[in-house]
């Protein structure tokens, strides 16, 4: 099992230098000078060509992807050439949004998409069901700007229940208050994280909803069903302890492989409900063609993906002791 | 004198006065103290070190936290700030005299030193800065004594005092922070900078010791809100106080809600048409750019986008209403819509069966919508083009490049008309020799509108150069077609009701607290 995992670990080097350089190269590729953008419309030819000078841009490609590489090892990101500032600062600053958010959008995703599919699976053909795959065809169909404004209009603007946008202090953040006894700040965290992790969970939960369905239909019909049934065994505990644990894990698969769906989903997302995380970042870096920035999300945001796919693996096992690695 | 000549001239403007100014006390004493003010803006400042950045997220934030030189009042005059006067003894040379006793926020006096800090820090190369181009007609400054300071400039040049509407940083302060210093601003402002979560909020609080009145607010909290809905939302349901360029599509969601308001005024920019004038083929022949201004109906295309709200027909780079600059025989004299006489220019330049061509456009609605409507009318006269919208990298490489035939782009920088027309048509063929970056994207190159505009930029005399800009606009928009003008953009700001003494302002700043102004709110 150890020896699995830091396989598995040691395979992130060659994805993560392979990213970085399908990155490298369409930043080198895409039109938009940075120094061009960052002195502003009105800048003479001196002074970009002394900017692109000094940021490096006027190095071969080879050379700059060098620089980086070396600079990585060191554990740094290189500076924001627009804000002037870290790129690990900048992106670390906001990392706790985006996985606040991301946690919480997984979360809806999988407890209401299991819920609903066991209860279509169960109920086949009964009103539910066919009530519970409606709702999920809308979900995987709904576009996410266009969900997300109709729930601020109704929830925040109409009910007055939910803030219309922002983080407030953060649900992370507010934690050390909230074991400290003052349960203030994450009760307002969680009411701003509310309509976003809705949002940006919906189309997970329709998905999961979906293939939880399928996978306990399937499993239901199965002969050791029967015999549990035969036992008499009571149905709850045969559905919740024989049957769904055997069924998630196509369902488990899924959430891993949508979890870089998500921190996709989340650009959108985090644009809509003013939300300081990463994707903003990473959009205005690159509108700006801010490469430094671009490059140190595109690197975190990968790392993050190949982390979450190990952890799937990894629950497999727990999920289902048979599945052993070595 | 007589009874009646002793009421006349001394009673009644006595009454008169006091009137004024217990009119004057009641306005005032109705203004109430403190209370937090939330503003949503578009984007997040960069950087909030003015010298460096001067985009207008980060500037929009700069302005609350710095005081500068000179400032503009409200009919966008240059009036007196941090400098308490000045002088002119030649061309090339301007002496400020500066307001003594101001404090930055640190406890440290503004002096004539840091002054000349700001500027040489703002146009020096190396510090990489958005100014550096800008402040290129600066020779040297010198501090003549503490009160003192002296501006030698290359050439005469009349916009000068326009630039003295700058922001002064403590030279102390920024050599001890460098870069830091964006990020933790020190000015001698109305507020004083507390806190920065990037894309989420920036909080200023109320500066208890700024010269120039009492500050009303207590506390501003600026709001990056990306989506302008989502912003309207916040406002109707009382999240932020303030929304800033409201687009014309969410006006009418504004004016339907009672507890909100509107200020609106048309804005000092200028949207466009540009033609690239050395592109090869038809467009470089000033007669096919005649018949493209005749088959669009701009009028029509303005009207359709904006409805009236959002944005009014530019006739020039500088069609500004009552603007000095500004003569309406330019208006008057335009191409309208006349397709038929289009056709017969085309056929004169050679083109009877028309030709294609691309527009490019950056991806907001106006003018993407600007392109595409054009291209609507162009095909009515033979014309084939392409509209192509792009991000706004791409586009400028692109037109820096010389690539695009005709492109719709926008532009806003002070009030001086030096800034739009030098700016946008004098020649500048060393930029163009290396597709490098120039204002002038049409490669507009014409002797006697260069001979025009470097002599209207070096007068001092107000209607001398109102001549020689008309002169040049005549040219420009008339003989040569260089642009059709399209819009100036209107600035429209929604506030909930308890915001008093706002207004939209012009040049899409945030007015908080100036000479004329002191935003309070009434709750």
């Amino acid at each position: 099992m150890g020896r699995y995992i830091l396989h598995r670990l040691a395979l992130i080097v060659p994805i993560i230098l392979g990213v970085t350089l399908v990155v490298f190269l369409i930043l080198a590729f895409i039109p938009g000078d940075p120094a061009q953008l960052m002195l502003g419309e009105a800048a003479s030819k001196e002074a970009v060509e002394a900017l692109r000078a000094e940021l490096g841009l006027d190095q071969p490609l080879l050379i700059r992807y060098g620089i980086f590489l070396k600079q990585l090892l060191q554990g740094n990101l290189g500076t924001s050439y627009i804000q002037r500032a870290p790129v690990l600062k900048l992106i670390v600053d906001r990392l706790p949004a985006t996985l606040e958010l991301t946690f919480f959008a997984m979360l809806v995703g999988s407890v209401i998409g299991v819920l609903a599919g066991i209860i279509s699976a169960t109920k086949q053909h009964s009103l539910w069901d066919y009530a519970a795959m409606f709702v999920s065809i809308l979900g995987v169909s709904m576009p996410v700007f266009w969900l997300g404004i109709m729930l601020i209009l109704f929830f925040s603007v109409n009910l007055g229940w939910l803030p219309v946008s922002g983080r407030g202090p953060g649900v992370i953040a507010a934690l050390p208050a909230a074991f400290g006894g003052d349960f203030g700040p994450l009760i307002q965290g969680l009411r701003h994280i509310l309509l976003p992790s809705i949002t940006l969970g919906t189309g997970l939960a329709a998905l999961i909803a979906r293939m939880t369905r399928s996978s306990m239909l399937e499993i239901i019909r199965q002969d050791y069903m029967k015999t549990a049934k035969a036992k008499g065994l009571p149905g709850r505990l045969i559905i919740w302890k024989h049957a769904l644990r055997n069924a998630l894990i196509p369902v488990v698969t899924a959430l891993g492989l949508q979890f870089g769906q998500l921190l996709g989903g989340a650009v959108l997302t985090e644009s809509i409900f003013a939300w300081p995380g990463l994707g903003r970042l990473a959009v205005d870096a690159i509108n700006a063609r801010d490469f430094p920035v671009i490059q140190g999300v595109v690197l975190v945001i990968t790392l993050g993906v190949v982390l979450v796919n190990l952890l799937v693996d990894l629950i497999y096992t727990v999920i289902d002791p048979r599945i052993r690695y070595s | 004198m007589s009874r009646k000549g002793f009421m006349q001239l001394v009673v009644i403007p006595l009454v008169l006065l006091s009137l004024l100014l217990s009119a004057g006390i009641a306005c005032q004493a109705a203004a109430k103290k403190g209370g937090t003010l939330v503003i949503a803006v578009e984007k997040d400042a960069v950087n909030l070190d003015p010298t460096l950045n001067n985009d207008l997220a980060s500037s929009t934030v700069q302005r609350q936290i710095f005081d500068t030189l000179l400032a503009f009042d409200e009919e966008n005059n240059v009036i007196p700030h941090l400098a308490v006067s000045w002088e002119n003894p030649e061309p090339t040379v301007w002496i400020f005299h500066l307001r003594k006793g101001v404090k930055f926020h640190n406890g440290d006096e503004l002096t004539a030193e840091d002054v000349k800090y700001s500027y040489d820090r703002g146009r020096d190369p190396q510090s990489r800065g958005q100014n550096v181009t800008k402040l290129g007609f600066i020779d040297s400054i010198e501090v003549i004594d503490k009160y003192t300071v002296k501006f030698n400039l290359k050439y005469p040049y009349a916009p000068m005092l326009e630039y003295g509407v700058y922001e002064i940083v403590p030279k102390k302060v920024v050599e001890q922070m460098g870069d830091a210093f964006g990020r933790n601003p020190i000015g001698s402002g109305p507020f004083k900078f507390v806190e920065w979560v990037k894309d989420d909020h920036i909080t200023l609080v109320k500066n208890e010791n700024y010269w120039l009145k009492d500050v009303n607010l207590d506390k501003v909290i600026f709001r990056p809100i990306p989506e302008k809905s989502v912003a309207v939302m916040e406002l109707e349901a009382g999240g932020v106080d303030v929304v800033q360029n409201i687009p014309a599509d969410l006006v009418p969601v504004v004016e339907k809600n009672k507890q909100l308001s509107l200020s609106s005024t048309v804005g000092i920019n200028y949207f466009y048409v540009a033609f690239n004038t050395q592109y090869p083929g038809p467009i470089s022949n000033p007669k096919v750019r005649q018949a493209i201004a005749y088959a669009i109906d701009m009028d029509a295309i303005i009207e359709s986008i904006f409805q009236g709200v959002g944005g009014s027909r530019a006739y020039s780079a500088v069609s500004f209403p009552d603007f000095w600059a500004f003569d309406n025989k330019i208006k008057d004299q335009r191409p309208t819509y006349n397709p038929a006489k289009a056709k017969q220019l085309l056929r004169e330049a050679g083109y009877p069966n028309g030709f294609s061509t691309t527009i490019l456009t950056p991806p907001d609605m106006p003018r993407k919508k600007i392109g595409e409507l054009m291209q609507f009318y162009l095909a009515q006269v033979g014309i084939k083009a392409e509209v192509r919208s792009l991000d706004f990298g791409t586009l400028l490489d692109d037109t820096y490049a010389g690539k695009a035939p005709i492109v719709v782009l926008g532009f806003n920088r002070g009030t001086d008309p030096d800034n739009y027309l030098y700016s946008l048509f004098h020649s500048d063929p060393e930029a163009w020799a290396v597709n490098a970056s120039t204002m002038n994207m049409s490669r507009y190159h014409n002797p006697e509108v260069d001979r025009l505009l470097e002599e209207a930029r070096k007068s001092t005399d107000l209607a001398e150069r109102a001549k020689l800009y008309i002169r040049a606009q005549e040219i420009i928009f008339l003989e040569d077609v260089v642009h059709i003008p399209a819009y100036h953009r209107t600035e429209i700001a929604g506030f909930r009701n308890h915001v008093k003494d706002f207004i939209a302002d012009p040049m899409g700043r945030v007015l908080l607290v100036t000479a004329s102004r002191n935003v309070w709110l009434d709750k």
